[in-house]
């Protein structure tokens, strides 16, 4: 094989491993970056001047800005409890105590929903300290989140006032909810 | 032969690392500067531009079915940046970053001094003078924050409750009177 040939495979194979390993390493599914707290993870750094390239990749190249963990701690999760992806096919049940944060809410986003599903704590009812909201794609009594017909769901916590459910996390108080599997179709 | 093959797969490799750092260190930071030239384009810089649906600023709203969204990008070539807060009774909170996506500083509605105040935006080593004219100009130098920036191009996002139409009518009424412009040396 001439030189030239097997310089510009070499240069043309180098450049889609460099930058396919970058966007992977800066994608959410890699979570490389991510901090895991039990089954939830976030982005413990977003938007601090310290944070590495890769958490500020992961949100810039969506053409957000990460917001400062001070404010909003953010967790996200795709699987119940038993590891299995969140399916629409079935209903789950997410549990956890009242969150202490000032302001929180539960989001149920789909790559085929426009707008998420959402609840904040002005929404939900809680019976002893207990918050239990069900996710199904049909309606349910009681504090409900639709799963759209299809896409990949994925539930999302937002705290606000981070600096204090941080301090309170160190304690090992963050009370992050469970998401028990119910039934399936 | 085998001499062969190691060179090209050294030099495969180095392509890749070349290609990988050059993506993750420059692709995402020229992304944010091309969404904020294209909101700059649609409102002018330092002005402040309501994320409505359907306009460039709307793009940057991370969860718009719970927050409402404003940002400024800004250029201290021509003097300190001011813009006169109005923060409304719930959650809001208001962050500078530099023109990599970088925090700066961050502010929410119960750190803020007052429901209405001014926050100056200045490059490091201001002239103390220019800044203390031109608080003093509008009457509000005791109702002030200045903030040393360390840089001339960035953008402030401020982003405001609106879970439910109350909130998020009074985060439009809030930052409707909120403005965000030059102050000439």
């Amino acid at each position: 094989m001439p030189p030239s040939v097997r310089f510009a495979i070499s240069v043309l194979v180098g450049v889609i491993i460099g930058i396919g390993s970058a966007r992977y390493m800066s994608s959410e599914s890699s979570g490389i970056f991510a901090n895991s707290y039990g089954k939830w993870q976030n982005w413990p750094v977003a938007g601090d001047t310290s944070s590495n390239p890769y958490t500020l990749a992961r949100f810039l190249t969506e053409t957000k800005l990460p917001e400062h963990f001070s404010e909003v701690l953010t967790f996200y999760r795709r699987d119940d409890d038993q590891d299995d992806r969140l399916s629409e096919d079935c209903n789950y049940l997410l549990s956890m105590p009242v969150p202490t944060a000032r302001r929180w809410s539960v989001a149920l986003e789909t790559l085929s929903a426009q707008t998420p599903q959402l609840v904040t704590q002005d929404d939900v009812i809680s019976v002893g300290g207990v918050v239990e909201i069900q996710l199904s794609n049909t309606p349910q009594p009681g504090n409900w989140l639709q799963i759209p017909d299809a896409g990949n769901p994925k539930v999302i916590l937002r705290l606000y006032d981070g600096e204090t459910i941080t301090a309170q996390g160190r304690n090992g108080q963050l009370g992050l909810p469970s998401i028990t599997r119910l039934a399936c179709s | 032969m085998n001499s062969s093959r190691t060179f090209w797969g050294i030099f495969t490799l180095l392509v890749a690392v070349a290609a990988h750092l050059s993506y993750i260190l420059f692709v995402p930071s020229s992304q944010l500067k091309a969404k904020m030239s294209e909101i700059a384009e649609a409102n002018g810089i330092n002005t402040l531009a309501i994320g409505t649906p359907g306009s460039p600023a709307h793009s940057l709203a991370e969860y718009p079915s719970e927050l409402v969204y404003a940002v400024c990008p800004f250029d201290l070539t021509s003097g300190p940046l001011r813009i006169r807060a109005t923060v409304p009774e719930q959650y809001w909170s208001l962050e500078v970053y530099n023109a990599r996506g970088g925090t700066i500083y961050t502010l929410n509605d119960q750190q803020a001094p007052r429901r209405q105040f001014s926050l100056y935006l200045s490059e490091d080593d201001p002239e103390p003078q220019a800044i203390v004219n031109a608080a003093n100009s509008l009457g509000s130098s005791a109702n002030s924050i200045t903030v040393l920036t360390g840089t001339q191009t960035g953008v402030v996002e401020i982003r405001s409750a609106a879970a439910s139409p109350l909130e998020a009518a009074r985060s439009m009424e809030a930052l409707g009177s909120t403005s965000c412009e030059v102050v000439k040396n």
